[in-house]
Parts: C-alpha cells; sequence; structure tokens
C-alpha cells in the first residue's frame, strides 16, 4: 500500500516539475524547486528529476555553479530519442517543414544533399519508425509523398471527397450528379403543379438553393463521406456542363450571394450533321470521288442506307 | 410596370434581320475545295450533268468567259449557252465586263448553297400561309424565275389534279389569295424580264465585245428588296416575272428556330409570345432596320385565339423573356440569341458525335472561353485521365485549340501551362465545311446508287429477255423428251423469287 502511495507521489510530482517547466521557460533551479514543493524532501526530488532526465524529458545546464532544469523541445524528445544521426534528424527536419502538403523524395535529396541509396535507408527507417509516412498523391500517383506521422494530407494531396486512395471516384460523382439532377427535375415540378398560370412565381420556384441540394442529398445518406456545399456546388456544376441544368446568382438583404440552379431541357435536339455518317466520320479528309475511300465505295455509307 | 413592360417589349422587338450575307460570311473562311465540291455537286443534283460540267469550270478558274467554258468543258457551244440561261435563271451566276476576256461568268456561291435550304423554305411558307402557298413556292423554286400567271395558271392545274383524286371541288381564288398573302410579306419579288430576259442576256453578252460600254447591269440577277430591278437599256422589254425573296425566307427561318427554342426552353404560351412580337418588328418594305418597339397591347391583340393570356401573365412572360440571360432574349441585337443558338448547336453537335463527357468538357470550354488543363480536369470531375484523352480529341478535330505556355526557359513539358480555348468562328468553319463535304458526298453515293440500280435493272431485263428466248427454243426443238419439262422448270428457278418481284415492279414502270 505504501509502495502504491509512493509511486502514486512519485508520479505527480514529476508531473508538478514539468509544469513548473513550463512556467519558467529560463529554467528550474534547485531553490525554486525547493521553495515551490516544500513538502517533498529532497531524496524524493532527486530521484523524479532523475527519472525526468532519462525519459529525456528534461535537459541539465549548469550555469553560475548551479544546475538548471529546463523542459526538452517535444519535437526534439521524440527525434533526439529515435532518429541515429544527424542526417536522419535533418531529413525528418525538411519533412515536418513541408507540413501536410508532403514532400517528394527528389526535393528531399536536392534539400539534404544526399544520395539517393542513403536517403532511401533513412525514409525506410524513419517510416518504420512511425515518425514519417509516404502518402501518394492524387495529381501523380507514382510520386510519393512523405510527411509527419502524425499529420493528415492536405485537400490537394488526398483530393479530397471525391478520391478513395488515389482512384478517382467516378462511379460515386456519376450517382451524386444523377441525384442531383433528380431533384433539380423534382422542383421544376413541383413549382409547375403548384404556380399554375403564374409562369413568373412558377419560374422563380423552380430554383433550388445548392444548399436545398445538399440537404436532400445528405438525408439520402448515399455518401460514407461527409460532403459540404461546396462539394455538392462541383457536382452542381457538372450538371450546368452537362446541358442539364442552368444557374443564377441571387443575393438576400444581406447582400450574401447564393446559388440558385434549375434543370433544363437542352434546345436543340440534334444538328443532322452527325446523324450522317460523313458527319461522324473518321475519315473524311481522305475520302474523294474515285479514291481509295470514296463516297460510292464507303461501307458507313451502305450501313446507314440499310439500317 | 407597363412602362417596364414597355420597356421590355422595346428590348425585345428591335430585331436586325439577319441576311444571307451577313451569316454566310463564314464562307470566306472555309477551304474552298469543300465548297466547290459542294456547289459542282448540288448543281448535278439540281440540273443534270451538263450543267454540273459547266458549273465545275467556273468553280475551278472563279470565272471563265464562255470561249474558255467551251473549252474546258468540252461540252458544245448550245450546251454550254443552255446551262448559263438555266443558271441564271435561276440566278446561280453573273457576270462582269473585264478588259482581255469579254464577259466573265461568275458563280454566286453563297447564292447557290442557299439551294440546300429549299426544302426549308418550302416548309417555313407552309407553316406561315398554308399548303397552297407551299405549293406556288415549290413551282417558283423549280423554275427559278417565273411569269405571274404562268405560275397560277400551273398551281391551278396541280391543284384541279389533287383534287381530282380527293374528289373535292378546287377553289381558284385561294391560289390568288395565297400568292397575294406570299407576295404582301415579301415572300414573293418581282424581277423583269422572265426566261426571254435571261435568254436575251446570255446571247447579247455573247455578241458583245469587251470594247463595247454598253455594260448590262451587274444586279441584272440580283432582286432588290422590294425594288423593281434595273434593267438595261439594250434588253427587251419582257414580262415581269416572280422569285423567291430568299433574304425573306431565311429571315423566316431563322425567326421559326428562335422561337422553337422557346418554345423548349419555355412553353408554348412563350413561344407564341415572341413569334407575335417577331411578326410585328418585321417591316415588310426594309426590314433590314431596326424597327419600333411594340406596345402590349399590340402583342396581345396579335397572339393567336388560342393562346389567351390575361394582360398580367403577358406581362410575366415578358418579363421572364428580358431576363434571360442565357439565352440573350432581354438583347436588342438579335445577332446575341444567334450567337448563343450556334453554341448549343455546337455543343449538341460535340456530344451527340462523340459522347456525354466530351460534351461537359466543350460546355466547361464554351462557357470559360479559355481555361489550364487541370482546371478543366477539376471542373470536369472526370477521372484526369479521360478528361485529358478528351481535350486531346476535341483539339485533334480542331474543336478546340491548345496552347503551349512554358514556365521555365528549357520548355520541359512539366512545367509548361497547356491553355485550352475556343474560337467560335473557327469551330463553326470547321463543322460547315464538313457539312458541305457531307452533302457532296451524300449526293455522290446517290447517283451512284441510282446508276448501279438502272444497271442492275437493266442485267434483270437482259436475264429474263435471254430466258424467254432460250425457253422458247427449248419448247421449238421439242421432240417428245421427257426431260423437257425439268429443264424449263431449272430455267425458271434461276430466276430468284426477289428477281421475279423486281422484275414485276420493272414491268408496271415500263407499262407506264
Ligand atoms: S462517304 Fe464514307 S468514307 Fe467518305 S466521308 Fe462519308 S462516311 Fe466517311
Amino acid at each position: 500500500m505504501n509502495n502504491i502511495d509512493s509511486d502514486f507521489s512519485l508520479v505527480d510530482l514529476e508531473k508538478k516539475i514539468l509544469t513548473l517547466c513550463q512556467s519558467h521557460p529560463k529554467g528550474l533551479t534547485d531553490s525554486i524547486l525547493q521553495d515551490e514543493m516544500p513538502n517533498v524532501n529532497v531524496e524524493q526530488r532527486v530521484s523524479a528529476l532523475n527519472r525526468l532526465l532519462s525519459a529525456g524529458n528534461l535537459d541539465l545546464f549548469k550555469s553560475d555553479s548551479q544546475l538548471i532544469y529546463k523542459l526538452k523541445d517535444p519535437d526534439l524528445v521524440s527525434k533526439n530519442a529515435i532518429c541515429e544521426n544527424t542526417q536522419e534528424k535533418l531529413v525528418y527536419q525538411v519533412i515536418g517543414d513541408a507540413g501536410n502538403k508532403g514532400i517528394w523524395s527528389r526535393d528531399i535529396r536536392l534539400k539534404c544533399n544526399l544520395q539517393m541509396t542513403q536517403l532511401n535507408k533513412i525514409l525506410r527507417n524513419l517510416e518504420s519508425k512511425k515518425l514519417i509516412k509516404a502518402v501518394k498523391s492524387v495529381t501523380a500517383s507514382k510520386k510519393k509523398l512523405y510527411m509527419l506521422f502524425n499529420l493528415d494530407p492536405d485537400i490537394s494531396v488526398t483530393g479530397g471527397a471525391w478520391y478513395s486512395d488515389q482512384d478517382f471516384e467516378s462511379e460515386f460523382v456519376e450517382v451524386l450528379n444523377q441525384q442531383c439532377y433528380r431533384c433539380l427535375v423534382q422542383k421544376v415540378e413541383e413549382s409547375l403543379n403548384l404556380c399554375v398560370n403564374q409562369p413568373r412565381i412558377s419560374l422563380n420556384n423552380s430554383f433550388a438553393s445548392s444548399e436545398e441540394v445538399w440537404k436532400i442529398i445528405t438525408n439520402l445518406k448515399i455518401s460514407k463521406v461527409t460532403l459540404t456545399v461546396t462539394d455538392i456546388e462541383t457536382i452542381l456544376n457538372t450538371l450546368i456542363y452537362d446541358g442539364k441544368a442552368e444557374m443564377k446568382i441571387e443575393s438576400d438583404p444581406d447582400g450574401q450571394e447564393f446559388k440558385l440552379y434549375r434543370a433544363v431541357k437542352p434546345i436543340i435536339d440534334a444538328s443532322g450533321l452527325e446523324k450522317t455518317p460523313c458527319g461522324i466520320c473518321p475519315v473524311i479528309d481522305q475520302c474523294y470521288e474515285n479514291g481509295a475511300i470514296s463516297p460510292a465505295t464507303c461501307i458507313y455509307m451502305k450501313e446507314w442506307l440499310e439500317s | 410596370m407597363v412602362n417596364a413592360v414597355g420597356l421590355y417589349g422595346k428590348k425585345l422587338v428591335e430585331i436586325r434581320p439577319i441576311f444571307p450575307n451577313r451569316v454566310l460570311n463564314l464562307l470566306h473562311y472555309c477551304p474552298m475545295s469543300d465548297i466547290n465540291l459542294c456547289v459542282i455537286k448540288l448543281a448535278r443534283l439540281l440540273f443534270g450533268e451538263v450543267v454540273e460540267h459547266v458549273v465545275s469550270c467556273l468553280a475551278q478558274k472563279g470565272g471563265a468567259p464562255l470561249r474558255d467554258i467551251i473549252q474546258r468543258s468540252k461540252l458544245s457551244k448550245d450546251e454550254v449557252k443552255n446551262s448559263l440561261c438555266i443558271l441564271l435563271q435561276h440566278d446561280l451566276i453573273d457576270y462582269t465586263l473585264s478588259n482581255t476576256n469579254g464577259y466573265l461568268y461568275r458563280l454566286k456561291i453563297d447564292r447557290i448553297l442557299l439551294c440546300n435550304r429549299y426544302p426549308r423554305y418550302i416548309y417555313a411558307s407552309k407553316f406561315l400561309f398554308g399548303d397552297i402557298a407551299e405549293l406556288i413556292v415549290e413551282e417558283i423554286l423549280l423554275n427559278g424565275q417565273i411569269i405571274k400567271n404562268e405560275l397560277l395558271d400551273q398551281i391551278k392545274s396541280r391543284l384541279a389534279d389533287i383534287v381530282e383524286k380527293d374528289n373535292t371541288p378546287p377553289d381558284p381564288t385561294e391560289v390568288d389569295t395565297a400568292f397575294d398573302e406570299l407576295a404582301r410579306n415579301n415572300f414573293i419579288i418581282e424581277v423583269g424580264g422572265g426566261r426571254m430576259l435571261v435568254k436575251s442576256e446570255v446571247e447579247q453578252v455573247d455578241k458583245m465585245t469587251p470594247t463595247t460600254n454598253n455594260k448590262p447591269s451587274e444586279e441584272v440577277s440580283t432582286p432588290k428588296k422590294g425594288n423593281k430591278r434595273q434593267r438595261s437599256e439594250d434588253i427587251p422589254s419582257a414580262p415581269v416575272s416572280k422569285r423567291l425573296h430568299l433574304e425573306e425566307g431565311t429571315n423566316e427561318i431563322n425567326y421559326m428556330m428562335i422561337v422553337e427554342v422557346i418554345g423548349k426552353k419555355y412553353d408554348s404560351i412563350a413561344a407564341a409570345i415572341m413569334r407575335s412580337m417577331l411578326e410585328l418588328d418585321a417591316n415588310p418594305q426594309e426590314s433590314d432596320i431596326i424597327t419600333n418597339a411594340v406596345r402590349l397591347k399590340e402583342i396581345k391583340s396579335h397572339l393567336p385565339k388560342e393562346v389567351n393570356v390575361t394582360k398580367s401573365i403577358l406581362e410575366e412572360y415578358l418579363t421572364i423573356l428580358y431576363e434571360d440571360k442565357q439565352l440573350n432574349t432581354g438583347d436588342p441585337d438579335i445577332l446575341h440569341i444567334f450567337s448563343e443558338i450556334v453554341k448549343r448547336t455546337l455543343e449538341c453537335l460535340v456530344q451527340q458525335r462523340f459522347g456525354s463527357n466530351f460534351g461537359r468538357i466543350f460546355r466547361i470550354i464554351v462557357h470559360k472561353k479559355s481555361l489550364e488543363q487541370k482546371k478543366i480536369c477539376d471542373m470536369a470531375m472526370l477521372p484526369s485521365k479521360d478528361a485529358k484523352a478528351i481535350l486531346y480529341t476535341l483539339m485533334v478535330e480542331k474543336f478546340i485549340r491548345m496552347q503551349e505556355i512554358p514556365r521555365s526557359l528549357d520548355c520541359v513539358a512539366s512545367k509548361t501551362f497547356h491553355l485550352f480555348s475556343l474560337d467560335i468562328l473557327d469551330t463553326c468553319t470547321v463543322v460547315l465545311s464538313r457539312s458541305y463535304k457531307a452533302i457532296a458526298n451524300s449526293i455522290i453515293r446517290r447517283d451512284w446508287e441510282v446508276n448501279s440500280n438502272r444497271q442492275r435493272e437493266m442485267r434483270l431485263l437482259d436475264k429474263s429477255e435471254r430466258l424467254k428466248t432460250m425457253k422458247k427454243s427449248v419448247l421449238a426443238n421439242t421432240d417428245g423428251n421427257v426431260s423437257i419439262d425439268e429443264t424449263i422448270r431449272e430455267l425458271e428457278e434461276s430466276i430468284t423469287p426477289i428477281e421475279s418481284q423486281q422484275l414485276k415492279i420493272l414491268r408496271e414502270k415500263f407499262d407506264r
């Protein structure tokens, strides 16, 4: 029981020393410790300090014939504790500077002036110690980017909601595209049914804000990842580029702008040219009367005439 | 609100009709080879092989005197003259006096290309003025130009034929009314002379020496809107004949296109309102000037009876049309609506030819005008490999163009921006020349089909004749041989059921 008590008080003591260190960035002297912890005897204090020093949490300095205890830099703690040599420390530092955007091994090599084989060894070492990790970027799938282990990669690296494991989820996008279109079509139909003989009101009601669509899509629970309104706007924009929707921007009384979308039907059905075989023919430039490729003997024409 | 609507009304109806020459300016950018091919094949389609040779000579040389045409085409003088007569009568060529070569005949390329639109002119006249107007326009287009009485007689006799079959009594006054209606709406215009004039033109031009100062009017076959054509003094006076006013017809086709687009985007009421405004706007005398605004009341009273809308609903529709920034219907310049329609047509073309992903990327470039490759890929929400492949295919097909902007002096590919952009004019030119080539190819194929069909028919007739004689000789040499029936059956079986059916049709055709 006594033992447990003493253990408990020792852990407490260590914590207290660490908090004291934080409040004295210039360092703690023995006298400060004594003043702050009058109940603790020298023995207990020394054993706590020794434990902290050996764990690498504190640094010991000597100034004017007295000892000063200072808190170690937490990064340095792990680095010094685990990095074996200066080269590893340097590589670790360079990767740390790159933040969550990561850094390409070639760039690390240039910055650290190391051989590729040497660097690869270091990177492997650091990876095995779980100090850094390699992530693949969506922009260049073959390029490995390194970043600190505890960081979440930036959206430019992961590609955001549309990527899983660096693969673009085109099917997911397609499903969302269709669902958004359905929302917009529904809105148009509702407004047509509700506002008979009120063309302008009906038209204005047939617009849906991106937020509205976002809510519907979120309620449908078709997405495993959380989608933002901006994500939905990106999808709604693809509908505009599919020629299936139009957008207008309006502002509320506070001057805040919001985007409104509406499903539209195509105004041109077909242009006629692409209905003829020559309109879509890949060899039209080599096709001449009496030539090797000629309209008279053309198989595309034959199929077209027979269909 | 009423004031505001008045303003919308004004904005909507300040319309400048598009004339063929404004639109066909694109021709200057199309490859001449495609245009010439189309023009030559159109001449063949409309007037046959002899005229095709003459047109081909003219197309190759740009302009040629009678002597040259005869030499190059290896046709007789009469054939060339007749061809020129036909072309003059249809307003497809003109001629000028040159210092060295006498009179040079030149093709009116843009006018010949309008022949492609004949079915649409006919449809427009039927849509606007009814079935009899359709017959009249068809007849005029068939003749190029025709004297009024001759035209009316022909229509009446055609009507009588139709009526005979249907057993409903003919009403000749309807023809006159339809004719007057077409004339009142500037669809038909007068050209002096008629066929007499055309013949005399060719003969006179042929006779004249280059030194003669009696230059025939250059306007000789170009109708002036609403005015009588100028005549040169030395051409004998001839009865006034009628020709279709193609500018007016083209305007109508264009207006119908706008109305159709509005109908598709909104509803039939919006389309009817647009139609009324365009009709009220049209100035039959001088259609190329900006017309005045129309009153709300006028629009309302001009609407067809089946469109029963109150004033307030009409106002709402006008506001909708005025506020439409996508189609530019609120813009006073009608060309802006057309540029939108052109863009949508190109988008539709790309989508239907290559697929929806191509359509998406093409639309992004149409919307944004010029954009970097990465940005396009991001906006299209397509796998970047696919998006890149689409961009490069569109570039190879000349729908879009690419510009490389290096970021470093050594122009490394990885550090180069690829900027994709679109020039609507360029893309239209590409599509237009493809259309002309497609038309020419279709005509070539059509002729080939007709020829080979004829050859097939001739071979079939030959075969059947041969079989007949063989049968006869077998029967004549009969000497009690029992196998004779079998031989005859074998001979009969050598004609397949399909062939015998074709023979039957052919015989019926010959009997007629
Ligand atoms: S005729 Fe046949 S080969 Fe020639 S352009 Fe047309 S489709 Fe192509």
